[in-house]
């Protein structure tokens, strides 16, 4: 298992902040009274540490992964608040909020953990019954009654945080040489801003689940440690697999410049498809912030090849 | 463009309350009768509970201390002790402006308070929580409003130097009555107004406390319709509120037109927390890094 480091980011949510606001007079904390399902926190205290994802290996032998991330200008590493992981066949990227939320790198990191490592069984699942050991491990790291009283208070207001999923299946007799059957089926499963954009024979095909630059101003909902926000059913996307596919994944200020770029018949994509040096990346994302093309932004890309 | 330059730690800004704590303070809110809470005590609860939230907004990890994007200060004018003077109750007593962190890390008290909360299956229970004075109801003497406005001014025009590049800072002054006879605080308010940073003038909201039981006016785009000259006055020292602010305004569900000012007269208790929040982190919390 790999992990990024993260900090804080430029984005505002409504969810949160709507919430905030309805906790003026009313502060809400509930207590988790689910049961206690599985046994995450030991799979992540033993969980196994990727080869080397810098090189692009990874535990599955289909798949080459990158991972890149670099925080919002003036912000130290630490501060990130974006989380992406890759284990074996499930790759998972996470963005927590800024406003109104706490320990969103924490909550972050601990989705895409539970992601990669104790998927949903079912996808199409209520989020909520797959979302209580991550949210009991979340409560368990903020809570405690020697803490300073603004850390009780701001624990009240609860994480959120976007999750983006991608998964794969592997045909058990595929030609591995033949680029035009497929090898098998990828999904991907999103709630929020974070954004997949599925590259095959240098061609883009779609980007999920935002499509159009003109979305990124919406507030998507967002994945809270609040049970009771989260009664969403995730939605499958279920696509053929083949050799030679490319997967990006990436946080919503590149997500916005990337589909401005292909509303303007640019195929930028394409660039960041070739990066495999970290340097590379951050010299990238500084270019564009330096230009005005992009919000000032947590900023994470995983790149994914078949 | 102004009112968007991003709050950092490098670009902070500043949130400065200005307290009516003069002796008709001591009324319950207009209408209301029989023991009531004063004025003074609604206030004063406000004022912490804004404060709380105002450090809340400043903490995203455990690990490190609320950052301080901005400096807080109160005024309070009109009681025994200072005339026009910080109002900060405690160790921060007397001190202007203070840091979120200081804020944060030195209340004059603690006290567990009750709040209701969710139970997560549609009722409500009573959940303990901490909470921080930093201010305490007080209702004695006169109203030297001129004076508090220009003990502002004395104390941000250093401070608009010092931070060229900063959010401006936002001014909120709260009161019940009339200023002191032969005083006109619209000067003072006008030189705070003309303060300013590279991201726009210093912001002046004036929030007019209710004495009578007729409806709160919200947030007017005009003086027309105003009751009376004070209130037209109390109009014309108060800022046109940013976007970001008329957005805070909206989401309670105000009308809110491009004009309307930063100016609730006849607040009643509910709309005196709704603007104190419009007013501050309503229309800052989207530009914090």
């Amino acid at each position: 298992m790999y992990m990024l480091k993260r900090i804080a980011n430029t984005r505002q949510f409504k969810n949160p902040i709507s919430r905030q606001i309805k906790n003026m007079e009313n502060n809400l904390f509930e207590s988790n009274s689910h049961e206690e399902s599985n046994n995450l926190a030991n799979v992540l205290e033993t969980s196994d540490v990727l080869p080397d994802i810098t090189s692009g290996n990874t535990s599955d032998p289909h798949l080459s992964a990158y991972i890149f991330t670099v925080p919002k200008s003036g912000n130290k590493p630490e501060e990130n608040e974006d989380a992406a992981g890759v284990h074996n066949n499930y790759i998972a990227l996470s963005d927590g909020a800024s406003n109104a939320s706490f320990e969103s790198k924490l909550w972050a990191d601990i989705l895409v953990e539970t992601f990669v490592h104790l998927p949903p069984r079912d996808m199409s699942t209520l989020l909520e019954q797959w979302l209580v050991a991550p949210i009991k491990q979340w409560k368990e790291k903020v809570t405690g009654a020697s803490l300073p009283w603004y850390v009780q208070g701001k624990a009240l207001c609860g994480a959120y945080a976007t999750l983006l999923g991608l998964f794969f299946e592997w045909k058990q007799e595929a030609n591995k040489s033949e680029s035009d059957i497929s090898i098998g089926k990828w999904y991907a499963v999103a709630l929020g801003d974070s954004c997949l954009f599925y590259i095959h024979k240098d061609s883009l095909v779609l980007s999920y689940p935002i499509e159009k630059s003109a979305d990124f101003g919406n507030t998507p909902p967002l994945i809270s440690t609040f049970a009771t926000d989260n009664q969403f059913v995730l939605n499958k996307l279920e696509k053929a697999c083949y050799l030679g596919d490319f997967f990006l994944l990436v946080t919503d200020a590149l997500a916005e410049w990337l589909l401005k770029e292909i509303e303007n018949n640019q195929d930028s994509w394409q660039d960041l498809t070739k990066l495999t040096k970290e340097t590379d990346f951050i010299y990238l994302v500084e270019n564009l912030r330096k230009k005005n093309l992009i919000k000032n932004d947590d900023t994470t890309l995983i790149i994914i090849q078949v | 463009m102004s009112y968007e330059a991003q709050i950092t730690r490098l670009n902070p800004t500043c949130i400065l309350f200005i307290l009516d704590q003069s002796g008709s303070m001591d009324d319950p809110f207009g209408g209301q009768t029989g023991s009531q809470s004063s004025k003074a005590q609604h206030l004063a609860t406000a004022v912490n509970r804004l404060l709380y939230d105002l450090v809340l907004e400043c903490v995203k990890r455990q690990e490190e201390g609320p950052r301080n994007y901005y400096q807080v200060g109160l005024i309070g004018y009109g009681s025994n002790n200072v005339n026009v003077g910080s109002a900060f109750v405690g160790s921060l007593a007397g001190q202007d402006l203070v840091w979120v962190r200081d804020l944060a890390n030195n209340p004059a008290r603690v006290e567990d308070r009750f709040q209701k909360v969710d139970d997560g299956a549609g009722g409500l229970v009573d959940v303990s929580i901490k909470f921080p004075i930093w201010v305490d109801p007080v209702a004695e003497n006169g109203t030297p409003m001129e004076e508090a406005l220009h003990k502002a001014y004395t104390i941000l025009e250093p401070w608009v130097r010092s931070h060229p590049h900063s959010y401006p800072p936002l001014v909120i002054h709260i009161t019940d009555g009339e200023p002191n006879p032969n005083t006109d605080p619209s000067k003072p308010a006008g030189d705070l107004r003309k303060l300013a940073t590279d991201d726009g003038n210093v912001l002046v909201f004036n929030l007019h406390l209710s004495s009578q039981s007729s409806s709160p006016i919200l947030y007017p785009e005009s003086d027309t319709g105003l009751p009376d000259q004070y209130a037209k006055q109390l109009f014309q020292m108060s800022s046109v509120l940013p976007t970001t602010m008329q957005q805070a305004a909206g989401v309670f569900g105000y009308r809110i037109g491009s004009q309307s000012r930063g100016f609730v007269f006849n607040a009643n208790n509910d709309s005196m927390i709704k603007f104190l929040r419009t007013g501050t982190i309503g229309g800052l919390q989207k530009l914090l890094r």
